[in-house]
C-alpha cells in the first residue's frame, strides 16, 4: 500500500512541479506584450491595491494575466485548433463561408460590446454631474456631403446607434437574388448581375445607395488625410466562385457592377479618389487562358491583380512595367483539391531588395515577403502570417514615396505590384478584430502621418463589399474616426 | 475562482495540497481546508464572505439553542435560521425578479442584484443541518469552525455537489486520507476536467456558431442539434464538475454521493432526475416534498405537492419565468406520469430516446432567457414553417462531424463496461495506466483551457 502512495503521490507531485516550473517560467522578462497571433494585447499583470481586490477585479485580471501569459501559449492554441479541425469533413468553400460566419459572429460580439461601451459612455455624458471627457469614437459620425463639406450626416451601419449590426441585405424594395433587372442603377440601388445569352441581368447581389454613400464618405476621409497630391484607389475583386462560374458557364456570358459608377457619383466632386471596376478590368480575361481566379482557393490571381494594378498606375501617370519584362517567376506553391483541380501559385515581381517587417511604435519584426513554402495564396505578402495589424514592405526602390494598402486577403497578391513604385508599402487588414489600434501605434488616419504615407489603395472582394459591415463600420472605425 | 481556472490548478491545487497533507493532526489539516476555503469563496469578491459566514453564523446558533427545546422555541429557532438563510437568498437572487414582475405595473423597476457566488448551494447546505438537528437527526456541532468548515469546503462550495451535513459530519470530526483514496480521488478529479475543459468547452464553441432564435434563421435540422449540443454541454459542464468535487473530496477524505448517474440513460422522466443532479433531487425530496406530505395525503395533494416542489425546482436554478416554466415542465409530466404509472411499460429500446427527446425539450427552455425566444426554438424542432436543414447549422454539423456523437456516446454508461473489463485485470496494471491516463487528461485539458477561448461554466451562476 506504502509503495502505491510513493507511486500515485510521485505521479502527482511530478505534474505539480512540471505546472510549477511553467509557473516560474512565466515570470522570466518577455521582450513584447502582444499575441501575435491573435493580433491583440496580451494581459499585463493586474494592479495590486486594496481596492482592485475588494472589487474582484485583481483576481480576474490575474486569471486573465496567467492565461495569457502561459509559457507555449500559441502552441497551445494550434495544438487545440489542429485537434478540434481533425474532425471538420467540410470542404474548402464551407469551410471558407465558415471563416466568413465566424467573422460576423467575431463582429457581432465586438459590436455589441461597442454598443454598450457608447451607452454606457452616453448615459455618464447624460448624467449632470459628469466632468468633461474626450469623446468617445463611437459618436454619430460627421461625413463628406457631395460637396466636400462635412455635413452631419448618421453614421449608417453603427450598431452603436443602430442597436444591431447585420450584414443581411435585405432592405424593403431591393431585388432579391436571381431576379432580373432592367436597370443597372436605380435611386435606391446598385447591383452586380450576371449577364445571359439573352441580355438578361441576372442580380447576384443589391448595394442600397445609402450604403455607397456612407462608404464613400470614408474614402473622402480617408483622402483627407493624405498630402495635397495623395490619391486613393479603390477596387472590389471577384470572388474566385463567381469568376470560375463565369469561366465554366454555358448560360452566362458576362457580368458586371454599378456600384462603381454609383460609388464615382457620389465622388463626382471629389479630387484624387479613383474607383476601378474589376468586373469590367478582367471580364474579357475570364475565359482566356490566363487564369483570373484560383479553383483550389477563392481569390484572384497574381495576374488578375496585374492588371488591375496597371489600371491604377496609369491613373496616376506612373509608367507601367510590361508584364512580359517581369523576369523572376518562380512557383512557390501548388495545391490540388479534393476534386483533382490543381492551382499553381507564381511569383511574377521584380523583387527588389524588399524586406518585410511587422511594426509598431515600439515594436518591429523582420517577417518573409514572400513564402517560400507550400502556403497556397497566404504566401503573397505574407498573408498566411495573421500576426500583426501593421505590415510594412521596404523596397528600395527610392522613388520617396510610400504608400498603404488598406485590404481584405486580397490585397495580398496585389501589394508587390506597388514594389516598383514606393518605397514603403504598407499594409493593414480592415476586417472586424484584425486592427488593434494599440499594437499598431494608433489609427490609420494617424499612422498614414507617421509614415508619410501619399497613396492609399483599398482593396476587398465581394465578401467584403460595400453591403458589409467589414467595410461600412470597421474600416471607418480603424481609420480613427 | 473556478477549477477548470489556471490560477486554481497551477497554484490554489497544489499549494492547498501541500499545506493539506504537511498538517499532522486533523485538527490542523481542518484548519488548512478552512483557511483555504475561505480564501477560493473571497476570490471572486470577498465581500461575499459576510454574506457566507452570516448565514453559517445564524444557523451555528438557531441549531445550538434549538436542539434542548421542545414545542414552540424549538420552532422559533429553527424558522429564525430558515427566515434568515432564506431572506439573504431571496434578497440576492428574487427580490428584483419578484418587484418587477408584481409591482411593475406600479412603476416599480428594481435592478438584479449581483448574486453571491455559490449562494443557493451553500443555504441549501446550512438548511439541511438546522433541519436536521431540529429533526433529531443530528447533534448540534458546537465548534463554529468546523459547521464553518462543512458549509464553505471548497470542493462543493459554489456548484456543489449539495452535501447534506448528515453525509460528512462524522468525516468532519474524524476522516483518513488512504492510498487509494488519493488515487481515486485525483484520477476522478482528471476526468471531470476533462469532461469540462475537452467536451464541455468545445461544445460551447459549437453553441456559439449555430442560429439562436429569434435573430438565426432556425431550421428543423438546426434546431435538434442546437438542442443536443447544448444538451451535451450542460452534461459534460456539471458532471464535469462534480466529478472534481467529489475527486477533490476524495482526496481530502470525503466521501460526497454521486451527482449524476448517466442521466441520458434514463427510461423514463422520472428516472432522469434519479440520476440528474441527485443532491438537489435528495434535497427537494427530504426537505420539502415529504414535509408537504409527499404522495400520502391523496392524488390531488400529491399532484399539487408534485407542482410545487418542480415550481421550485426551477426557481432554484434562477429568478426567470424559462427556469420557471423548466420546472413545471417536469411537474407536469411527472404529474402524467401518476395516473400511468405501474399500468404499462415501455420497451426500454422506446422509452430511453423518448426520454431523451423530452429531456433535449426542456434543456431548449432552460437555454433561453425568455419563454417567446424558447417558443420560437421549439416551435422549429417541430419543423413549423422552417426549413429541413439551414446552411449554417450545415456548415457545423460537417466542422464537428462525429465528435458530438462521441460525446453522446461518452455520456452513455460504457464506462460501467470498461469497469467490468477493468475488474478481470490485476490492480497492479490498471491503476498505473489509469493514473497515467488521469495525467494526460489533465495536461491535455490545461492544453484546451489555454487553447480555447470559450471556458464558462453554467451552473456557476446559480
Amino acid at each position: 500500500m506504502k509503495r502505491k502512495l510513493t507511486f500515485f503521490t510521485s505521479c502527482f507531485l511530478a505534474l505539480m512541479l512540471g505546472f510549477g516550473g511553467l509557473f516560474l517560467m512565466m515570470f522570466s522578462p518577455k521582450q513584447a506584450t502582444v499575441s501575435e497571433k491573435e493580433r491583440r494585447m496580451l494581459s499585463a499583470f493586474p494592479d495590486l491595491s486594496r481596492q482592485t481586490v475588494l472589487s474582484g477585479e485583481f483576481q480576474t485580471g490575474l486569471d486573465d494575466f496567467l492565461s495569457d501569459n502561459f509559457i507555449g501559449r500559441e502552441l497551445a492554441i494550434d495544438l487545440t485548433d489542429e485537434l478540434t479541425d481533425a474532425a471538420s469533413v467540410l470542404t474548402e468553400d464551407e469551410r471558407m463561408a465558415l471563416e466568413t460566419l465566424e467573422m460576423e459572429q467575431a463582429l457581432e460580439k465586438e459590436a455589441e460590446l461597442t454598443a454598450s461601451g457608447a451607452r454606457q459612455t452616453q448615459q455618464e455624458q447624460d448624467a449632470p454631474p459628469a466632468q468633461p471627457e474626450e469623446p468617445v469614437t463611437d459618436e454619430p459620425e460627421k461625413e463628406f456631403g457631395s460637396d466636400g463639406q462635412i455635413d452631419e450626416v448618421p453614421f449608417e451601419g453603427e450598431p452603436a446607434v443602430e442597436g444591431e449590426l447585420s450584414d443581411d441585405n435585405d432592405d424593403s424594395g431591393q431585388e432579391a437574388a436571381g431576379t432580373y433587372i432592367k436597370e443597372k442603377l436605380t435611386k435606391t440601388n446598385a447591383y452586380m448581375w450576371f449577364e445571359d445569352k439573352e441580355g438578361r441581368m441576372e442580380v447576384r447581389y443589391t448595394y442600397p445607395r445609402d450604403k455607397i454613400r456612407t462608404f464613400a464618405g470614408t474614402l473622402k476621409l480617408i483622402r483627407k488625410n493624405l498630402p495635397e497630391d495623395g490619391t486613393v484607389h479603390f477596387v472590389v475583386s471577384p470572388l474566385a466562385s463567381q469568376g470560375n462560374e463565369l469561366r465554366n458557364s454555358t448560360k452566362y456570358v458576362g457580368w458586371g457592377s454599378s456600384v462603381e459608377t454609383a460609388l464615382n457619383e457620389e465622388l463626382a466632386e471629389t479630387e484624387g479618389i479613383y474607383v476601378y471596376s474589376a468586373w469590367e478590368l478582367l471580364e474579357p480575361y475570364v475565359k482566356g487562358k490566363t487564369r483570373m481566379f484560383y479553383v483550389t482557393d477563392h481569390h484572384w490571381t497574381a495576374e488578375a491583380t496585374y492588371k488591375v494594378t496597371a489600371e491604377m498606375l496609369k491613373n496616376q501617370n506612373l509608367p507601367v512595367i510590361p508584364y512580359e519584362d517581369y523576369t523572376y517567376k518562380a512557383i512557390i506553391s501548388a495545391a490540388t483539391n479534393k476534386k483533382g483541380q490543381h492551382d499553381t501559385f507564381n511569383v511574377l515581381y521584380p523583387l527588389y531588395p524588399s524586406e518585410g517587417y511587422m511594426i509598431g511604435p515600439n515594436y518591429s519584426r523582420k517577417i518573409e515577403v514572400m513564402q517560400y513554402k507550400n502556403q497556397g495564396y497566404h504566401a503573397f505578402s505574407n498573408g498566411g502570417l495573421k500576426t500583426w495589424p501593421w505590415k510594412q514592405f521596404k523596397t528600395g526602390a527610392g522613388t520617396g514615396r510610400n504608400c498603404l494598402v488598406i485590404a481584405d486577403s486580397f490585397g495580398d497578391a496585389l501589394a508587390p505590384w506597388l514594389f516598383a513604385y514606393y518605397d514603403e508599402v504598407n499594409m493593414v487588414d480592415f476586417r472586424g478584430g484584425a486592427y488593434d489600434h494599440m499594437a499598431a501605434g494608433g489609427y490609420i488616419k494617424d499612422n498614414i502621418k507617421r509614415y508619410k504615407i501619399s497613396d492609399v489603395y483599398v482593396v476587398c472582394s465581394t465578401a467584403n463589399d460595400t453591403r458589409k459591415n467589414n467595410v461600412i463600420y470597421w474600416m471607418r472605425k480603424y481609420l480613427g474616426y | 475562482m473556478v477549477f477548470s481556472s489556471l490560477t486554481f490548478l497551477l497554484y490554489f491545487l497544489p499549494a492547498v495540497l501541500l499545506c493539506y497533507f504537511l498538517a499532522k493532526p486533523l485538527r490542523l489539516k481542518n484548519a488548512v481546508l478552512l483557511v483555504f476555503s475561505l480564501i477560493f469563496y473571497a476570490w471572486g469578491r470577498p465581500v461575499w464572505l459576510l454574506g457566507l459566514l452570516f448565514s453559517t453564523l445564524v444557523n451555528y446558533i438557531c441549531a445550538i439553542k434549538l436542539a434542548p427545546l421542545k414545542g414552540r422555541g424549538r420552532k422559533i429557532w429553527l424558522s429564525t435560521g430558515l427566515t434568515v438563510s432564506l431572506g439573504l437568498l431571496f434578497v440576492f437572487k428574487y427580490l428584483a425578479f419578484f418587484a418587477n414582475t408584481f409591482l411593475g405595473l406600479a412603476g416599480v423597476e428594481m435592478s438584479p442584484l449581483e448574486l453571491p457566488i455559490g449562494i443557493s448551494f451553500y443555504t441549501f447546505q446550512v438548511l439541511t443541518y438546522t433541519i436536521d438537528v431540529y429533526r433529531g437527526r443530528q447533534t448540534p456541532q458546537r465548534n463554529f469552525a468546523r459547521l464553518l468548515l462543512y458549509v464553505s469546503c471548497f470542493p462543493q462550495l459554489i456548484a456543489g455537489p449539495i452535501v447534506q451535513y448528515s453525509d460528512v459530519a462524522a468525516e468532519i470530526d474524524s476522516r483518513v486520507t488512504r492510498p487509494r483514496d488519493f488515487s481515486d480521488g485525483f484520477i476522478r478529479f482528471c476526468v471531470g476536467l476533462g469532461k469540462k475543459a475537452l467536451v464541455a468547452n468545445l461544445c460551447a464553441e459549437i453553441i456559439d456558431k449555430l442560429p439562436q432564435a429569434p435573430e438565426g434563421a432556425l431550421s428543423l435540422g438546426g434546431a435538434w442539434y442546437f438542442a443536443l449540443i447544448y444538451a451535451l454541454q450542460i452534461y459534460f459542464d456539471f458532471s464535469g464538475y462534480s466529478d472534481m468535487a467529489i475527486g477533490m473530496g476524495r482526496i481530502f477524505g470525503f466521501h460526497y454521493k454521486e451527482n449524476f448517474i448517466y442521466p441520458y440513460w434514463a427510461s423514463s422522466v422520472r428516472d432522469f432526475w434519479r440520476r440528474w443532479h441527485i443532491s438537489l433531487g435528495s434535497f427537494f425530496r427530504e426537505y420539502v416534498y415529504i414535509p408537504l406530505g409527499g404522495n400520502r395525503r391523496g392524488l390531488k395533494r400529491t399532484v399539487l405537492n408534485t407542482l410545487i416542489v418542480w415550481g421550485l425546482t426551477g426557481m432554484w436554478h434562477g429568478a426567470n419565468l424559462t427556469f420557471i416554466a423548466w420546472g413545471l415542465y417536469y411537474g407536469v409530466i411527472l404529474t402524467v406520469g401518476l395516473f400511468f404509472r405501474g399500468k404499462f411499460r415501455l420497451p426500454s429500446l422506446i422509452s430511453k430516446p423518448l426520454t431523451f427527446l423530452a429531456v433535449l425539450a426542456g434543456w431548449v427552455m432552460f437555454y433561453y432567457p425568455s419563454l417567446p425566444q424558447a417558443i420560437t426554438h421549439l416551435s422549429a424542432m417541430l419543423n413549423v414553417n422552417v426549413p429541413l436543414i439551414d446552411s449554417v447549422s450545415l456548415t457545423v454539423i460537417k466542422q464537428y462531424s462525429f465528435l458530438p456523437g462521441a460525446f453522446l456516446l461518452m455520456s452513455l454508461p460504457l464506462g460501467q463496461l470498461l469497469k467490468k473489463a477493468e475488474e478481470k485485470l490485476p490492480e497492479e496494471l490498471t491503476q498505473p495506466v489509469k493514473s497515467l491516463g488521469a495525467a494526460a487528461i489533465l495536461a491535455l485539458s490545461v492544453v484546451f483551457i489555454v487553447g480555447l477561448s470559450s471556458n464558462p461554466f453554467i451552473y456557476f451562476q446559480f
